[in-house]
């Protein structure tokens, strides 16, 4: 087994060099006329020494070898449920550098110093948006420099680090190049190049990366989608700094080898790169007044609110998303995760947060939905299961051992089935006994259900009960008809789907099947969503962990009231005192 | 003012502890402002009781007190004593307002994190031999299985873990698998979140039950791979 895999890598390392050369010879033109704007001609680093090589060996066989396999060739254990799969070494190719398209990255075994030393700065904050985690913390300073100096020496093959005949190094000067201010000026004129450069081409007409979402493969033959400039978090080159414009900067100035993304240091002066720079890092997420998301440190990723607050409206709710209510409510981020607990499992799951908000009246609630997704998946024709099936035969991700069968390989390949989404809360989510709430996952059993409401891309909206996570759903009698899609629709690789449904009171409703949803209370919700082009169905699908829906009171007088009541009391105490103690004072004297 | 120093450099402490130290203590959620006054009311009525147990003590407590309040020979902290007069109530008023306004915190729930494990799983020691061979294989398969939750540093930090609440177990915490036996990681890697009992909160739990696909000797091994790679060792029973 083991020779095979060599021989196939080395087909494919074969393969790729030869790609590698095809498009560095296309950028040679270049420096006929001189270095691309802002580059310099820099020398190879010496090589590491045989000890750091074989210290570094064992740091390797303990951190690294789980995924990025015996050889390096991107073939461990942990490998085939990993999308982007890790990197095979053997090639000598480097997705974050410093260096000009198709050169080796910067690596230097006795120079850890940031924007010197880009491998190092890899293995230190982790490639973030892939499996690839941060090392630092994990392993010392000294640690990382060594593994670094054993994958560059042992474990890429095709190419030589030191190597003066077939390598060189231009490399750059980001230290030395002013970022430009983000002014609108600035930002406007990003907007218009990337037009002209044709970005949008791959990353689609708002930065979603739906463009050329489907054809794409990197080196290695694996799928492989542009950057949804929307979550800079998920950039590989975010160095854990993901609104830094000077890492977009780098980026497209240096291009990512091994995938489609080019450079673009030949075709655009360092003006227009900051002016690009500029545009796409001010479209990632931010908050209402425009600042950064905070990050949590934990996840690299942006920090959670559990509370899904929603605003009481007078009237009709309204069904415009520009409309002042809509842009008023708190909009909040509710983190994905894929369905791993029970099979049919979904290792890569596609849609890794939504952004919901919610408002209500006095008869119902909606839920504003938005998410991204590239594509708009509709199924062909009738599914062969009915609507309230969730045990059915869906391929589970499940990788057969090597490349052929792995996640990486089969993405973007799967049936298609229908973009959807739900939402799920606990039935009976008061009257229950403390320490029993029902499973997240499609409840725990009669006694204990779930109200699930969902809506398909083919324009359906179902209620459902859930009795238990392996179990069927269950219809809920003529509940559909009392709610209502406000809105569904797709545009530049984002959904944007309206929910109404009723609040429902005890008296007229089911109690034992509706979710009732009581002001100035917390109601646990759960949300699921489905990618078609991913073949998700049934339990293959993306989850969160419980939040709260809290339909904000209308603000009570007493929160005015009480607190300047009782500061004038605390002014009159004082007052008493003050005079007490004057009088008593003036007594002594007299 | 020396008797005065120490219990508001203590409130101050405890208030700046609760507000903000507490919040970033991993495992813990900030406190809603009701609760931090009551825990600032408790302290002060601690101190207080400690600082007027005896005559002197009292005197040297309220002595100061008494003479800022009246503005009694205390020159330049005149200023100071009319801007506690006005920030008082002001502050009170706020804090009135913290607490009765809505707060966007969600309630806390609590979770017996390692509740006691069925009879038949008490006990049971590893079957198979702690060999460099078995700690790789082990590493193996929790590189194929587990490392998308819990994280190929074996900290929790997986690439699916960012959906789950509770979190995937940080295996090089202290307080996770160093204080269990491999007999309990064996029922809870066999049984997953929804065999933990009603304590354990099983709803909210996203760990898998492995014995529908991982026979029990591959768990056994991952046992070993994972207490090697957290650098961790089980808990024995003397
Ligand atoms: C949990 C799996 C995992 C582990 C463990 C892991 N890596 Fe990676 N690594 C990845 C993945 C996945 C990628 C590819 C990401 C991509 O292509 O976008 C990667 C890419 C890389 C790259 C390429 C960087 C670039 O700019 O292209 C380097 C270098 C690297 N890893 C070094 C290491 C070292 C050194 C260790 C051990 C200390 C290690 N990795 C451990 C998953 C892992
Ligand atoms: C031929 C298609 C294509 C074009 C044209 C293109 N990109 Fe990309 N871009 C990609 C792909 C594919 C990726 C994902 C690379 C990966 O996942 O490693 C990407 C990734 C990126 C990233 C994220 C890099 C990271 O750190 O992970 C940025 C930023 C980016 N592109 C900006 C641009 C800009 C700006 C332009 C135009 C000036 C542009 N791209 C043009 C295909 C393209
Ligand atoms: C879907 C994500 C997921 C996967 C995959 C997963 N776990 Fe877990 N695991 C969790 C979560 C979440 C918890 C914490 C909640 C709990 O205790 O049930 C946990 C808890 C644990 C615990 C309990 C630790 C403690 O301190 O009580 C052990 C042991 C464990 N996992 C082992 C494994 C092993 C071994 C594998 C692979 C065979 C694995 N897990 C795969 C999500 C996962």
């Amino acid at each position: 087994m083991m020779d095979s895999i060599t021989q196939k890598a080395g087909i494919i390392a074969a393969a790729a060099f030869g790609v590698v050369l095809v498009s560095s010879a296309g950028y040679s033109s270049v420096s006929a006329q001189g270095l691309p704007e802002g580059f310099k001609k820099g020398d190879l680093s010496p090589a590491p020494s045989a000890e750091m090589i074989e210290a570094g060996k064992r740091v390797y066989f303990t951190k690294c070898v789980w995924c990025h396999g015996v050889d390096g060739a991107g073939d461990g254990p942990g490998a085939d449920r990993l999308w982007p799969r890790p990197r095979n070494f053997n090639q000598g190719t480097f997705k974050i550098r410093h260096t000009a398209s198709g050169e080796l990255p910067l690596f230097d075994a006795k120079k850890p110093i940031a924007g010197q030393n880009d491998l190092f700065e890899t293995v230190t904050h982790g490639l973030p948006g892939s499996a690839m985690p941060p090392w630092e913390g994990i392993l010392s300073e000294e640690q990382r420099l060594q593994v670094l100096s054993f994958v560059t020496t042992e474990l890429v093959k095709d190419r030589k680090f030191t190597d003066k005949q077939s390598e060189t190094q231009t490399i750059l000067q980001l230290a030395e190049l002013k970022p430009k201010p983000a002014t609108d000026e600035s930002k406007k004129r990003g907007a218009e190049l990337i037009v002209e450069k044709k970005c949008v081409e791959c990353h689609g007409m708002e930065g979603r990366g739906d463009g050329n979402a489907f054809n794409l493969k990197d080196d290695w033959g694996f799928s492989i989608q542009p950057a949804n400039w929307h979550k800079c978090w998920n950039f590989r080159g975010s160095r854990q700094d993901p609104y830094n414009v000077a890492n977009i900067f780098r980026t497209f100035s240096t291009g990512v080898n091994g995938t489609p993304m080019p450079s673009f240091a030949d075709n655009t002066t360092v003006d227009e790169r900051w002016d690009i720079a500029n545009f796409v890092s001010s479209l990632c997420e931010r908050d209402p007044l425009g600042n950064p998301l905070p990050i949590d440190p934990l996840t690299d990723k942006p920090k959670i609110n559990f509370v899904i607050p929603s605003d009481l409206v007078e009237g009709e709710i309204p069904a415009e998303i520009e409309h002042e209510a809509w842009q008023k409510a708190p909009k909040r981020l509710v983190a994905m995760g894929g369905q791993i607990t029970h099979k049919p499992r979904n290792f890569v799951n596609r849609i890794d947060d939504i952004w919901v908000r919610s408002l209500y009246n006095d008869k119902y609630i909606v839920y504003l939905l938005e998410w991204d997704d590239r594509t708009k998946s509709v199924a062909e024709g009738k599914l062969p299961w009915a609507p309230t099936q969730v045990n059915i035969d869906v391929k589970e991700q499940d990788p057969k051992t090597g490349e052929e069968g792995s996640i990486a390989m089969k993405q973007n390949n799967y049936a298609v089935y229908n973009d959807a989404i739900a939402i799920e809360t606990a039935v009976k989510w008061k009257e229950l006994p403390a320490p029993i709430k029902p499973r997240y996952l499609f409840g725990t059993n009669d006694q204990y259900p779930m109200d699930i409401v969902k809506w398909e891309a083919d324009g359906s909206l179902r209620a459902f009960k859930g009795t238990g996570w392996d179990k069927d759903f269950e219809e809920r009698d003529n509940y559909e008809e009392a709610m209502k899609l406000v809105k569904s629709e797709w545009k530049n690789g984002r959904w944007y789907v309206m929910i109404q449904r009723p609040v429902g009171n005890k008296k007229d409703q089911d109690y034992d099947e509706d979710t009732f949803f009581e002001v100035g209370q917390y109601i646990p919700t759960v949300f699921f969503a489905w990618d078609g082009h991913n073949g998700d169905a049934g339990r293959k699908m993306a989850v969160s962990a419980f939040y709260y829906t809290f339909m904000n009171p209308p603000v009570p007088q007493e929160t005015y009231i009480y607190p300047v009541v009782i500061a004038v009391g605390v002014v009159l105490l004082e007052g008493w005192v003050l005079t007490r103690r004057a009088n008593r004072k003036k007594g002594k004297t007299l | 003012m020396g008797a005065l120093g120490k219990p508001i450099i203590l409130m101050v402490a405890m208030y700046a502890f609760l507000k903000f130290g507490l919040p970033n203590i991993p495992g813990s959620a900030p406190l809603p402002s009701s609760l931090i006054f009551l825990y600032l009311l408790l302290t002060a009525g601690g101190i207080f009781m400690f600082k007027t147990l005896s005559g002197e003590s009292k005197d040297a407590f309220w002595d100061p007190i008494r003479r800022f309040l009246t503005g009694e020979n205390i020159g330049g902290l005149q200023a100071l004593r009319y801007g506690v007069f006005i920030l008082f109530p002001l502050l009170v008023g706020w804090q009135t307002y913290g607490s009765t306004a809505v707060s966007d915190l969600p309630p806390t729930e609590s979770r017996t994190i390692h509740p006691a494990p069925p009879g038949e799983y008490t006990g049971l020691s590893n079957p198979v031999p702690k060999t460099p061979e078995n700690i790789m294989q082990g590493k193996g398969f929790y590189a194929a299985y587990c490392s998308p939750c819990h994280g190929g540093n074996f900290d929790g930090k997986g690439p699916a873990a960012r959906g789950f609440i509770p979190a995937p177990a940080n295996f090089a915490d202290p307080t996770t698998i160093a204080m269990l036996q491999e007999s309990y990681l064996f029922w809870r890697i066999k049984k997953g979140g929804v065999g933990l009992p009603i304590e354990g909160a099983p709803w909210k739990s996203a760990m898998p039950r492995w014995e529908v696909e991982l026979p029990d000797e591959w768990i056994w091994k991952i046992i070993l791979g994972e207490y090697d790679g957290a650098h961790q060792s089980p808990r024995t029973w003397e």
